[in-house]
């Protein structure tokens, strides 16, 4: 059941709220057959986009197109788009078996499914419960189990983590993966770039509203400025400003140490040699996906704290 | 507004959506990775409605709601009939005294009308809502139709209840239900409440926030026509009695009253009201970002 064409194409989206610009001139695909991490700082516009893609929201310009159409109008869309905005988007006097009843009966979904996802999200045992006492975690279950009630093939999560102990989270991880590995399409949003770095093969990273990256996990750690090669030589004076006449950035961190970025090991060792210098070390200190983020994001940052906290850590 | 203008159902023909609660057949998983095809077009309303009865049963406000309205109806009624101490002159309606009740039960009906609505919102319920049936305008009015139709048939049953109740309180002065304009008193207060459930699920979707949508209606059902009595008798005789509560009210009284609509017309009135109010609130769920 692979697609060739994408399962949720995102088209020049602005969307206002007032004078705000949530988001800005938004174009990105998401491929079906992988996770899909949808990253951003908190305030990015992450939230706005997949309630625009689910037809919460109008766009003040621009288009999202679900299975090649606008949310609004699908007929009977659980069976095509699962999503879970929001932990607690239930009425809370409403046990959780009932609230996925009215869901469900809105879609014309067969009864015995509900038991299935409760068994699958593993809130059986509570399912008569009124859902107003459930804990966040239990919370994003139910959320969850109503975004797979109609066994859907595209299933959009924001920030699915939250509230989730190591347990669930490990859960959470497995089930996204096995629903691409499916074939399905999963867009998951969040702000944690470790917890994407192990679950999603693909990044959409946002910033105030505009697209950062869109690009697969491993190329945006590559093209972060943030990889950067050590040197260690007793001549490292001599070597750094033959580095900055080819427009190679070195900076001295210590006596015989140089951090260069913008030159791979083999261009430095090369340079190095031409004018026999002696190279003691030179070793390439790849960025972590959390200093990618901080570089793509660094300037968009909504709210800062304090520039030496990284967005992802002040927010969690 | 929104670039995503939906083309409504058309008209529902003997097909497959009207199909019955237990056995829904075809609900397998789609071939929902599939290119986009051509969906059978077909109405959404069938789901719609027992969705949103699910809902309405599922949440213990609408059991407390009603019975509140049929213990209004029905306590009120006979207190008030039992210390009548008026005798048949011109104006005694003794139909009118006994379904007195229906006063105070209105506003149990209308909170409810209201929450049905407002509650999704202040939960976040209605995203939920919206993601499983994007077709608003068709939610509302399904949420709607079926508070109004409940609503008239708890008001009739109270009523018919009430209204003997209440007979047999004013002994001799009672009248029986073939009494003139008495059955159409009696059913016309179920008709009073279906229309006012109505009422107040558009006055919910317009306003959204419970406690100013219920502020709204309280002020049009009980403050307006105080706010009136400042008027000048002429002035306020001629707008009194289109004010939704009043007009509605006409449907049972039977001793004619120069100062009200006629029942049929009052009733007839108080429609329009309750259309516009939904209408409105259709209006603006479509535009508004949920």
């Amino acid at each position: 059941m692979k697609k060739h064409s994408p399962s949720i194409e995102v088209r020049g989206l602005t969307k206002h709220y007032g004078a705000t610009v949530a988001v800005s001139h938004l174009s990105f695909d998401v491929q079906p057959g992988r996770v899909t991490g949808f990253l951003g700082p908190n305030g990015s516009g992450k939230s706005t986009t997949l309630r625009v893609i689910l037809g919460l929201d109008a766009p003040t310009a621009g288009s999202a197109l679900v299975n090649g159409r606008p949310f609004s109008e699908h007929h009977e869309p659980l069976f095509e788009v699962g999503a879970m905005l929001d932990p607690k988007a239930f009425h809370p006097g409403r046990s959780a078996r009932n609230h996925l009843t009215c869901l469900a009966l809105a879609n014309g979904i067969e009864r015995h499914r509900i038991d299935e996802v409760l068994d699958l999200v593993g809130l059986t045992s509570v399912a008569s419960k009124r859902a107003g006492s459930f804990s966040l975690g239990m919370g994003q279950r139910l959320g969850i189990a109503s975004a797979l009630l109609g066994d859907p093939g595209i299933l959009i999560l924001d920030e699915p983590i939250n509230g989730l102990d190591p347990g669930g989270i490990l859960w959470i991880r497995n089930l996204l993966r096995s629903f691409a590995t499916e074939g399905r399409t999963v867009l998951v949003s969040s702000h944690l770039m470790s917890e994407m770095a192990l679950t999603a093969e693909h990044l959409i990273v946002i910033g105030q509203g505009r697209l950062l990256a869109d690009d697969s996990v491993d190329n945006v750690v590559a093209a972060s400025g943030h990889n950067s090669v050590h040197v260690r030589s007793p001549q490292a004076d001599a070597l750094a400003p033959l580095l900055a006449q080819r427009g190679i950035t070195a900076i001295s961190d210590g006596p015989d140490r140089l951090v260069v970025t913008g030159a791979t090991t083999d261009q430095i060792g090369d340079i190095a040699s031409t004018s026999a210098i002696t190279i003691h070390e030179l070793s390439l200190k790849q960025a972590s996906l959390e200093e990618a983020f901080m570089e793509l994001t660094h300037d968009s940052v909504q709210y800062h704290t304090d520039n030496s906290v990284l967005p992802a850590e002040s927010a969690a | 507004m929104s670039s995503t203008e939906l083309v409504l159902d058309p008209p529902a023909t003997s097909d497959p959506a009207l199909r019955p609660v237990t056995a829904v057949p075809d609900v397998g998983r789609a071939d929902t990775a599939g290119p986009p095809v051509a969906e059978p077009v077909r109405s959404v309303f069938p789901n719609l409605l027992r969705s949103e009865w699910a809902k309405l049963r599922t949440v213990r406000s609408t059991y407390w709601s009603l019975a509140a309205a049929f213990a209004a109806m029905v306590g009120l009624g006979a207190i008030i009939s039992a210390t009548q101490t008026g005798s048949h002159t011109g104006s005694f309606d003794p139909v009118s005294i006994s379904l007195s009740g229906v006063l105070l039960a209105q506003l149990a009906i209308g909170v409810l009308g209201v929450l049905l609505v407002t509650s999704e919102y202040s939960t976040g319920m209605i995203r939920s809502t919206f993601i499983a049936a994007p077709q608003r305008r068709e939610v509302i009015a399904s949420k709607a139709a079926i508070f109004g139709l409940v609503a008239f048939v708890v008001g009739t049953v109270a009523s018919f209840i009430t209204f003997f109740v209440g007979q047999s309180m004013l002994g001799s002065r009672g009248v029986s239900l073939g009494a003139a304009g008495a059955l159409r008193s009696v059913i016309g207060v179920g008709l009073y409440l279906g229309l006012l459930g109505v009422f107040a699920v558009g006055l919910g979707t317009i306003i959204r926030n419970g406690a100013g949508a219920i502020a709204a209606l309280f002020g049009l059902l009980l403050v307006l026509p105080a706010v009136l009595q400042a008027l000048p008798t002429s002035l306020r005789d001629s707008i009194d009695k289109f004010l939704p509560g009043n007009a509605g009210q006409a449907i049972f009284h039977t001793v004619n009253d120069t100062t009200s609509l006629s029942p049929w017309l009052g009733i007839a009135v108080f429609a329009i009201y309750a259309a516009a109010s939904l209408g409105i609130g259709l209006i603006l769920v479509r535009r508004r970002d949920a």
